[in-house]
């Protein structure tokens, strides 16, 4: 379970974050929608422990997080950086190497399911490519919490559509909490459980997909449309 | 250990860039220094000038390569710092494989000299030869590492100041602080100075080029080592290696 409590986050003179107060429980997959600058990659930040909390505090199964919470962790950057010295082979080996719950037999079939060439060097590989490795290793761990950054940003229909396969055939909804953060909103819509929505460091919305779209007859995109206007 | 192990292999790769920088540039180096030596006619003496100023590069060569390392995975924070492992052991990996590379380099230079050192009107007399060299090497070794940690820990803080202040102001900053530091330590140093082991162990040196062209010659040279130097700079890594990892793990953000 990831709880944040009264949680501020400064950057210099910037907010990103807001008091925002939070509760994700396990089994489900969250999207956290907003647009550019709302918060949306500072609140995955804080939960991965790769940023501290100005004010307020961040919780994950109870406890505070710091950078260590990467062992239950799983987090996706919305960055495009990688060690090129690698191949794909050597990079996932490495990921093997550095996380206990990495599993190798998982992370062999989804190269297989993303068509990716296990010896092709990664400052080799397409955009589309990297992308797809890059939910190859997120999705490789028997993490309890996956966090991903953008999956989708920047990438052609076809390779949106093979990582939306990918979530939908690897991730592990018995046991795994995901919120994903995304642009994309129609594209995922159909494989999220609750949508959470941020504008200026505060949380102005959160809805269950189901009930929005049963009873509301709307939506994502609308629904968002009409809380941010 | 395992993983420590993988990440380590890791960062000789990432580092070997900068490896091979300093290997491709003391070998030009040493390649101008034999063209001279061969023109002058004193190639020898050009081999062993060639060895000094690569001692004297080795004195920064963690700082040099620790630089290079730590900026490289400056573009890449949240892949290196996405780890279970502990901070120290993320900084033990990247200052190993450095040791590693810095002693392949001194190596290198160990080669040159003893090939040239037969070669060159260069003598040295010692009371007591063994205890100069184990406590100059001690002394050579623990210098290197110091300036290494020390650099590591600076650019900690600089890295931690990022996230308040301009980049620029943060530089200054680190500048004053490697100031206090430097104040620091010559304010403590006479607190380490005891444990005196021997003094005036070289008692001449002599270094002649042929044909009398050019001729040094030292009587005494007065060399003093403490025990207590040595534990104040074993100290002062301890410090800036725990300082680094406290300061990375609690206060760099990605």
């Amino acid at each position: 379970m990831i709880e944040l409590r009264q949680v501020t986050k400064r950057y210099r003179r910037k907010i990103a974050l807001n008091e925002v107060n939070i509760t994700l429980t396990p089994r489900k997959i969250y999207g956290l929608v907003g647009e550019n600058g709302s918060g949306k990659s500072t609140m995955l930040k804080l939960i991965a422990g790769l940023i501290y909390p100005t004010r307020g505090e961040v919780l994950v199964d109870g406890n505070r997080v710091d950078r260590r919470v990467s062992s239950v962790v799983s987090f996706l950057s919305e960055l495009d950086e990688y060690y090129s010295f690698f191949n794909v082979e050597q990079t996932i080996a490495f990921y093997h190497s550095q996380f206990p719950d990495f599993d190798l037999e998982k992370a062999n079939e989804m190269v297989k399911f993303m068509k990716l060439d296990r010896k092709a060097k990664l400052k080799e590989l397409s955009k589309g490519n990297r992308g797809r490795l890059k939910l190859v290793l997120s999705l490789s761990r028997n993490a309890p919490i996956i966090l991903m950054d953008e999956p989708l940003s920047g990438l052609d229909p076809m390779v949106r559509n093979s990582i939306v396969k990918g979530l939908i055939s690897f991730i592990d909804i018995d046991k795994q909490l995901v919120l994903i953060t995304t642009h994309e909103i129609q594209e995922i819509e159909n494989i999220l459980d609750e949508v959470i929505a941020i504008k200026d460091g505060k949380i102005i919305g959160r809805k269950v997909v189901e009930q929005l779209r049963e009873q509301e007859n709307v939506g994502i995109v609308d629904w968002l449309t009409s809380i941010y206007e | 250990m395992t993983p420590w192990i993988h990440l380590t292999k890791k960062e000789l790769r990432l580092g070997f860039p900068a490896f091979l920088f300093s290997m491709i540039g003391s070998f030009g180096v040493f390649v101008l220094w034999f063209v001279l030596g061969i023109e002058s006619g004193f190639i020898w003496e050009g081999m062993m000038m060639w060895s000094v100023l690569a001692i004297l590069f080795n004195f920064f060569y963690l700082v040099f390569y620790m630089s290079y390392s730590l900026n490289a995975e400056r573009k890449r924070m949240h892949l290196w710092l996405h780890n279970p492992l502990p901070t120290y052991k993320l900084l033990l990996a990247k200052f190993v494989s450095g040791l590693f590379y810095m002693f392949i380099f001194l190596f290198t230079i160990i080669i040159v000299i003893g090939v040239s050192y037969g070669n060159v009107n260069f003598s040295m007399q010692m009371d007591d030869w063994k205890m100069t060299f184990y406590l100059s090497v001690a002394y050579y070794l623990i210098f290197i590492v110091s300036n290494g940690w020390g650099f590591t820990f600076l650019w900690t803080v600089y890295m931690s100041f990022i996230k308040f202040i301009h980049p620029f102001f943060s530089f200054v900053l680190t500048i004053v602080i490697l100031m206090f530091l430097f104040w620091m330590i010559d304010l403590s140093s006479v607190l380490f100075q005891w444990g005196e082991i021997e003094s005036h162990l070289i008692t001449g040196f002599e270094f002649t080029a042929t044909e009398e062209t050019f001729h040094l010659n030292f009587g005494e040279i007065p060399t003093t080592f403490y025990i207590g130097h040595f534990i104040g700079a074993l100290l002062l890594i301890l410090f800036f290696f725990i300082g680094s990892a406290w300061i990375l793990d609690r206060k760099v953000e990605v």
